[in-house]
């Protein structure tokens, strides 16, 4: 790993795990995460107390370490990690998004369970359902991106950036799922989901607690009264993710049976 | 009455979802619109779309101003004001409070009466002023789960430093009514001023803002058959000559003068001063077409009418197990809206709103169900929202049936028949 550009500016730290093997030996995962903490705490060391953000440049050698790494960099107590996605010069440099993504999602899904802050550049709104609120647009890319046909039929296309031309050009529209509103998880369902994959089965009111309690309330921040957990949780019935039974303890919502490939059909596992 | 024919004037009440029938009991929070209402505002939209507020002078524009006046005019009979100078256009009740609070000359000594009952609408743009040490002191009189309205709390609490009382004329929650010709009295007597939120009473109850002597009243007009984005403020002509404006800008002036380099406003005299900007003139128009409908069907037949649905109500509630009314069992001291809690702590009072929306077989109940914007009362009465609990509330208005209160506690009680099973 190389700092590719130690201060770019006050505050923020660009990490670049280099495919020049000459410099650092990037294909063991201990190697990388040992030099990310390695340049973070030497970051650290002349930032002070100040802090400082890290942008994180994905790349084919350290996509599927992203968790790893995550919760590396985060252990280090950065002010904030942003993973950016580049644009790919050729196939060898950067893997399809679809393949991505995955690593990306649970890095996230790891900040989250520690209260920080993660969030990412240069991905559109398809790959991000149910991380909407995670995604940073540059506008500075705007100009070499675009989009494709199908992105019409896309609820986001006025708002999305789309993806870069190199990408295009490299992988065409593979992976590329439009968002509609049946294929779309909003964040109060994420939510809830996030809820429920803590625990399965339970009652309104044992939800309506927890919504509000440290674990769950950043990613409750969306809801203006509980009346959105009954829009949620019925939204979601009518999707198929979960169901609801009346019990002496008032409704109780669970997953059904194969909730986990409906989810990761929805791109949220 | 004809009810059948009244109903037939809601397009809504037609509406089948998932092929079920909609029984509407959520009119405290708003009002279906009947089509006269609908028309009036379309009549804007498709005949004028001009501005008004004596901007232009062609003939769209003068068109606007005549009907939107003469709908100042008729919140002016509604509610008996002197003029319909007194008379001002707000977007909700909220706002019209907010525009009081913010206007208001306050001293720094002074404080203001709230109750735990009151809407946040009431008791927040208070709040605000005792937070910015405003005012010296906000007074909360606490008010019991029954609702009672004890008046002679009002006497105690009052001191010369009284400001203004912000008085509920009906509770959202518990359906109380106020006394509000002796709370007008007592305040006036001991120099302090009077705001009324009339929000859920205006729609149920013939009002007279002279006979009561009330200083300022608040009401919104989506809760009796109007538009939403509609409110008012009426306010005796002489302190609303007093208030400072909220909210300034185009229309609200005579002129802004400059010289040596700085600006000086002339505002204009009430109501133009507090309504600034292009206004929702189609709602207005909207809102002058619904108090007319209801005044033609009523106000009294609608409160006697409302008062055979919530005795008839209130009579079968009282045959079920595992239900708390909250507010007075006596029709008298109540308006037409009902709220309970279960008993059963496990249950979210969002379940039994969900039942009656999702579970009945041929019915949509559309209720309501959580803290109502009174989080005070229902920490207080220890049905804290914070723990997924408040309370559940049913709202009638006048083209509700009895045959649709019958098919709602038919349904409460399958409902608490499966939560209470032991």
């Amino acid at each position: 790993m190389k700092q590719k550009v130690p201060f770019s500016n006050k505050d923020i730290a660009i990490l670049n795990h280099t495919h020049d093997n000459k410099i650092i030996n990037l294909n063991e995962e201990s190697n990388i995460q040992k030099n990310t903490q390695k340049i973070v705490q030497q970051l650290k060391k002349t930032r002070g107390e100040n802090g400082f953000e890290v942008k994180m440049e994905i790349d084919k050698y350290n996509y599927t370490l992203l968790p790893e790494i995550t919760k590396t960099l985060l252990a280090e107590d950065i002010n904030k990690l942003i993973l950016v996605f580049n644009e790919p010069n050729n196939k060898n440099s950067l893997p399809p998004l679809g393949k991505i993504i995955t690593f990306i999602h649970k890095s996230i899904d790891y900040a989250l369970l520690i209260n920080k802050f993660v969030k990412t550049e240069n991905i559109p709104y398809c790959f991000m359902i149910a991380y909407k609120r995670y995604m940073k647009e540059n506008n500075e890319n705007k100009k070499r991106k675009s989009k494709t046909k199908i992105c019409t039929e896309c609820k986001y296309n006025i708002i999305c950036d789309g993806l870069w031309n190199s990408y295009w050009n490299l992988y065409g529209q593979e992976g590329i799922k439009p968002i509609t509103s049946k294929n779309l998880i909003t964040d109060n369902e994420r939510c809830m989901i996030s809820i429920l994959l803590k625990e399965n089965k339970i009652s309104t009111k044992n939800m309506l607690k927890l919504k509000v309690s440290n674990e769950f309330k950043d990613i409750c921040a969306n809801c203006v009264g509980s009346d959105d957990v009954i829009v949620t949780g019925n939204n979601l019935i009518e999707k198929g993710v979960i169901k609801k039974k009346l019990t002496e303890n008032g409704f109780t919502w669970s997953f059904v049976d194969n909730y986990k490939s409906i989810l990761k059909e929805k791109g949220f596992l | 009455m004809n009810i059948e024919k009244i109903r037939d004037d809601f397009p809504v009440l037609k509406r089948r979802i998932d092929g079920k029938q909609i029984i509407y009991f959520d009119n405290a929070c708003s009002s279906l619109k009947p089509t006269k209402v609908i028309d009036a505002m379309n009549y804007y939209y498709e005949n004028l779309n001009a501005c008004g507020g004596f901007r232009s002078g062609h003939d769209l524009s003068k068109e606007t101003d005549e009907i939107c006046e003469k709908s100042r005019n008729d919140v002016k009979k509604f509610i008996n004001a002197k003029t319909e100078k007194e008379i001002i256009w707000t977007r909700n009740t909220t706002e019209a409070i907010n525009l009081v609070s913010n206007s208001l000359n306050f001293k720094p000594y002074q404080n203001v009466i709230c109750t735990t009952l009151d809407h946040h609408s009431s008791l927040l743009p208070f709040y605000m002023l005792y937070n910015k040490k405003i005012i010296k002191n906000l007074k909360l009189i606490k008010i019991e789960k029954d609702g009672y309205f004890d008046i002679n709390k009002f006497s105690e609490f009052m001191d010369k430093s009284t400001k203004i009382v912000s008085l509920n004329l009906a509770s959202n929650v518990t359906g109380t009514l106020s006394p509000a010709k002796e709370i007008c009295k007592i305040a006036h007597d001991n120099g302090t001023l009077v705001l009324a939120d009339g929000a859920q009473f205006i729609p149920h109850y013939k009002i007279d803002v002279q006979d009561i002597d009330v200083d300022f009243l608040v009401f919104s007009i989506h809760k009796i058959c109007g538009p939403s984005g509609m409110g008012v403020l009426y306010g005796k002509y002489h302190l609303l000559e007093e208030l400072n404006p909220f909210i300034v800008g185009g229309g609200t002036i005579r002129d802004v003068k400059y010289n040596n380099g700085k600006i000086s406003p002339v505002f204009l005299p009430p109501p133009k001063k507090f309504e600034a900007g292009i206004q929702n003139y189609a709602g207005i128009i909207g809102s002058g077409a619904a108090l007319e409908y209801v005044q033609k069907i009523g106000i009294k037949n609608i409160e006697n009418y409302e008062r055979k649905l919530i005795v008839y109500l209130l009579k079968l509630f009282s045959e079920l197990d595992g239900v708390e009314l909250i507010g007075s069992n006596n029709p008298v001291l109540r308006g037409s809206l009902f709220s309970f809690i279960l008993e059963n702590r496990n249950v979210s009072p969002k379940d039994v709103a969900d039942f009656m929306n999702t579970g009945p077989e041929k019915f949509k109940i559309m209720i309501r169900a959580g803290a109502h914007c009174t989080n005070p009362f229902h920490h207080q009465i220890g049905v804290s929202p914070l723990e997924g609990y408040g309370s559940v509330r049913a709202s009638l208005y006048f083209y509700n049936t009895l045959e649709e209160i019958e098919i709602f506690i038919n349904h409460l009680k399958k409902f608490l028949s499966i939560i209470n099973k032991k």
